[in-house]
C-alpha cells in the first residue's frame, strides 16, 4: 500500500542559528512535495541562487539532515530507515550534479566511475557481465564504448562527460534521478541531446527526475509540473504549461519576462530596474518573501507570509492577490489582467 | 543597409594561435569583420569557438603559449597590432576597454570601490583634484544605476550584479570608442541579468561608442545585438543582422543551433546537432563543419568555403550559396 514513491513533509533546513550565532539562514522553509509511484514525472524545482533549491535537492539525496520536516521513500522516514533500506534507497535514488568536470578523479579512466558503483552495489557477477551492463548503460545515452571506456576525463567533452554520469545513475536502476543543472555548463547544441535523454529515461524506463534549475527555458522542455521557489519559500507551482504560459505570481511574472528568449522579435518588456537593496539578499521576517520586489505590495504582505491559492486548474500561487474576497467574486482577475498588461 | 560609414573596428584576416607541443591550435583562424559606430555587434559560439581569444586579441592581451600570427585590427585608423607595448596600453581603457568574463572576479577585494575606480581615472589622465575624481566616480556609479555609497563599499559587500555594475563603470570611465562584452552577465539571474545589461546598453547609447557582445547565450544575444558573427571551429561561419541571422538564417550550423534552442515560448522537441565540434590541433580539412553537417557535398570535404555576402549585409561561408 504505497502510493508515493517520494513524499516531503513540510521540510526545513536552517544554516547557523545556534545558541550563539544570530546569523541564521532559513534556506528552505515548509516545502511538501510529492512524487506517484505509479506514473513518473519530471519535477522542475526553479530558482534563483540563494533560492533554495540545491539544498533541497542534498536533502532529498541524504546529504544534509533537515532541520524538521520529513522526507519518505516509499513510506518511510529516510533517517529512521533499517540499514538494508537505506542501501536500497541510496541505489534507486541517484544524483546527477551541474560540473561534469568536478565530478571525475582526473587519475582514474572513466571506466573506474561503473567499476565502483558495480562493486559498492554487486551489480554484477563476473568482469564479463559488469562490461556488459556498462555497455548497455552507455548505449543508452548514445554513448560508444570504445570511444569512451579506457579514456581519461580530460580526454573526453562536457558533454560526454555529463552523459556518463546519466549512464552511471542509468546503471543502478534508480526509481527517482535528482538532477542538479545537469545542462548549464553544457553548450547549447549538446543541451538538447542530453535533455532529450532524459525524457527519454522516463518513458522508457519509468524513471522520475527531479529537474533542479535556474533555467526555464529547458525547464519548460521537459518537465510536467514546476515549483518556483524564492529564498527558501514557494512561490507558485502547478502544471508547467499553466506557470510558464499564465505566471500568476509577481515573481514568477518577472522571472519569466526577464528570459532572454532566442528571437529578436520577442524583446523584453519595458526597463527593469532593480534599487541595490533588491539585488542584496535581504531576509523579510514575518510577510511576504517577495514583498520587497513586488510592484503589488500590500499592508497584509507585510504581515504574515501568503499561503498558496488555487488560480488555475493545478496551479497555486502564495500572493494574496488571489485571495478570494467575500462578495467580490473574481475581482482579482480583472486586477490581475489590468496588472499584465502594464506589462510585468 | 544604411550607408555604409567608417567602421570604428575593421578585423581583416585575423589569426591567433596556441603553440602546444602536439602543434599549434588554430583557435581563430583567419576572421574578418567590421562593427560600426554606435552599433552592437555581437559574436556566438559555443566553447572553444574562438570567441573570447578573438576579445583578447583586439586588445592584444593574448598571452603566451598564444600568440596573434596574422590579420590586421584597425579601431578607427589606428593599426593595433604594429602599436608598441606602451602605447597600446594608453589606448587600453581610454579607446578600447572590457569587461572581462567573471568580470566581478576580477576586482580587488582589498581596495575600496572608490579607490578601483579613481584607479582607471588617474593611471590614463594623471592625478585629479580629490573634489574632480570624487565627482567623476560619483557621476559614474549613477551611470550604472548605483548609489554613491557603493563608492566607499568592498567588493564582498556587493551582490553580483553591483559588481558587474562596478566594471561596467570602470569599463565606461574613459570614454571609450569600443566596448568588450565577454559573457558579462554568464554568473548572473536571469532578472539581475536583464537588469545590467539593460543598464550596459543605457550607458553605451549615451557615450555613444560601440559595443561588442561575447557570449554562447544566443536568447541573450537576440535582446542585445543588433548585427551579429556566428563562429564555429576559429572560423566566422555567418554574419547578418539578428533577423537575418535568427528568422533566415543560411550557414547549416547556425541553423541547427537556433533550431536546438529551448525557448520559452515553444515545447516542441528541439533537434539535435549531431557529432561534436572538431580539436582545433587538427581541424578537419574544407569546411569544418563538414563532419556533422547534414548538408554536406562532396567539395565540402576537402575546399574550404569563403565568407562571401550573398544578401544585402547577410555573409555565409557555405558550398551551398556558391554561384554555378
Amino acid at each position: 500500500m504505497q502510493s508515493s514513491l517520494l513524499e516531503i513533509r513540510d521540510l526545513t533546513k536552517i544554516y547557523g542559528g545556534g545558541l550563539f550565532n544570530r546569523d541564521r539562514t532559513v534556506a528552505l522553509e515548509g516545502f511538501s512535495f510529492t512524487i506517484p509511484s505509479d506514473h513518473p514525472r519530471i519535477t522542475t524545482i526553479a530558482g534563483e541562487s540563494g533560492s533554495g533549491k540545491t539544498t533541497l535537492a542534498n536533502l532529498i539525496l541524504g546529504f544534509l539532515t533537515p532541520t524538521s520536516g520529513e522526507i519518505l521513500y516509499k513510506g518511510k522516514n529516510i533517517w529512521e530507515m533499517p540499514k538494508q533500506e537505506w542501501f536500497t534507497f541510496r541505489r534507486e535514488v541517484q544524483g546527477i550534479f551541474q560540473d561534469p568536470y568536478g565530478t571525475y578523479n582526473p587519475f582514474y579512466k572513466v571506466d573506474n566511475v561503473f567499476d565502483m558503483v558495480i562493486r559498492k552495489f554487486k551489480l554484477a557477477r563476473s568482469r564479463s557481465e559488469a562490461r556488459r551492463i556498462t555497455e548497455e548503460a552507455l548505449a543508452v545515452v548514445g554513448l560508444q564504448p570504445d570511444e569512451i571506456l579506457g579514456k581519461y576525463p580530460h580526454q573526453l567533452s562536457g558533454g560526454q562527460r555529463q552523459r556518463i554520469m546519466v549512464a552511471r545513475a542509468f546503471l543502478l536502476k534508480p526509481r527517482l534521478i535528482v538532477a542538479d543543472e545537469p545542462v548549464s555548463m553544457i553548450d547549447a547544441s549538446l543541451q538538447v541531446r542530453i535533455l532529450n535523454i532524459l525524457q527519454r529515461l522516463k518513458e522508457e524506463f519509468s524513471i522520475s527526475f527531479l529537474y533542479i534549475t535556474h533555467d526555464l527555458s529547458t525547464a519548460y522542455q521537459i518537465s510536467d509540473d514546476i515549483f518556483i521557489l524564492y529564498q527558501g519559500s514557494v512561490m507558485e507551482k502547478g502544471d508547467i504549461d499553466g506557470v510558464m504560459q499564465n505566471p500568476r505570481h509577481p515573481y514568477t511574472q518577472l522571472l519569466v519576462s526577464s528570459i532572454p528568449v532566442p528571437d529578436p522579435d520577442v524583446g523584453w518588456e519595458g526597463d527593469l530596474k532593480l534599487s541595490s537593496e533588491d539585488e542584496m539578499r535581504t531576509d523579510t521576517t514575518g510577510g511576504c518573501k517577495f514583498h520587497r520586489r513586488c510592484p503589488h505590495v500590500m499592508e497584509i504582505c507585510l504581515k504574515s507570509p501568503p499561503p498558496l491559492y488555487k488560480v488555475g486548474q493545478n496551479q497555486y500561487a502564495s500572493c494574496y492577490l488571489y485571495e478570494e474576497k467575500k462578495g467580490s467574486g473574481n475581482l482579482w482577475r480583472t486586477d490581475y489582467d489590468k496588472m499584465s498588461q502594464q506589462g510585468g | 543597409m544604411i550607408a555604409r560609414s567608417t567602421p570604428v573596428l575593421e578585423v581583416k584576416d585575423l589569426r591567433v594561435y596556441y603553440w602546444t607541443s602536439r602543434g599549434p591550435v588554430r583557435a581563430v583562424d583567419g576572421i574578418s569583420f567590421t562593427v560600426n559606430r554606435k552599433e552592437r555587434f555581437g559574436l556566438v559560439g559555443e566553447s572553444g569557438c574562438g570567441k573570447s581569444t578573438t576579445a583578447m586579441a583586439l586588445l592584444r592581451l593574448i598571452k603566451p603559449p598564444g600568440s596573434i600570427e596574422g590579420g590586421q585590427i584597425t579601431l578607427n585608423g589606428l593599426d593595433i597590432i604594429q602599436l608598441g607595448k606602451e602605447e597600446m596600453r594608453e589606448i587600453r581603457w581610454s579607446r578600447i576597454s572590457l569587461i572581462p568574463q567573471g568580470a566581478m572576479n576580477s576586482l580587488n577585494p582589498v581596495m575600496r570601490i572608490r579607490d578601483q575606480i579613481a584607479d582607471v581615472i588617474t593611471t590614463h589622465e594623471g592625478v585629479l583634484p580629490k573634489k574632480e575624481l570624487e565627482a567623476r566616480v560619483k557621476e559614474l556609479l549613477n551611470m550604472v544605476e548605483l548609489p554613491g555609497k557603493v563608492a566607499d563599499m568592498y567588493p564582498h559587500e556587493l551582490s553580483g550584479g553591483m559588481k558587474q555594475r562596478v566594471c561596467i563603470a570602470m569599463a565606461t570611465a574613459l570614454d571609450p570608442q569600443l566596448i568588450i562584452a565577454d559573457e558579462p552577465t554568464s554568473a548572473l539571474d536571469v532578472v539581475v541579468q536583464r537588469a545590467v545589461m539593460q543598464t550596459l546598453m543605457g550607458v553605451q547609447e549615451r557615450l555613444e561608442s560601440s559595443l561588442i557582445f561575447i557570449g554562447h547565450d544566443m536568447g541573450l544575444a537576440a535582446q542585445v545585438v543588433g548585427r551579429l558573427g556566428v563562429m564555429y571551429a576559429g572560423k566566422l561561419v555567418e554574419v547578418g543582422n539578428v533577423r537575418q541571422v535568427y528568422k533566415a538564417s543560411l550557414h547549416p550550423y547556425t541553423q541547427l543551433l537556433i533550431s536546438s534552442l529551448p525557448s520559452p515560448r515553444d515545447k516542441r522537441k528541439k533537434k539535435e546537432i549531431p557529432g561534436l565540434p572538431p580539436t582545433l590541433l587538427d581541424p578537419p580539412p574544407g569546411c569544418r563543419f563538414h563532419p556533422r553537417c547534414p548538408q554536406v557535398m562532396d567539395h565540402c570535404r576537402h575546399q574550404e568555403p569563403e565568407l562571401r555576402e550573398v544578401q544585402s549585409g547577410h555573409l555565409v561561408a557555405c558550398h551551398l550559396y556558391d554561384e554555378r
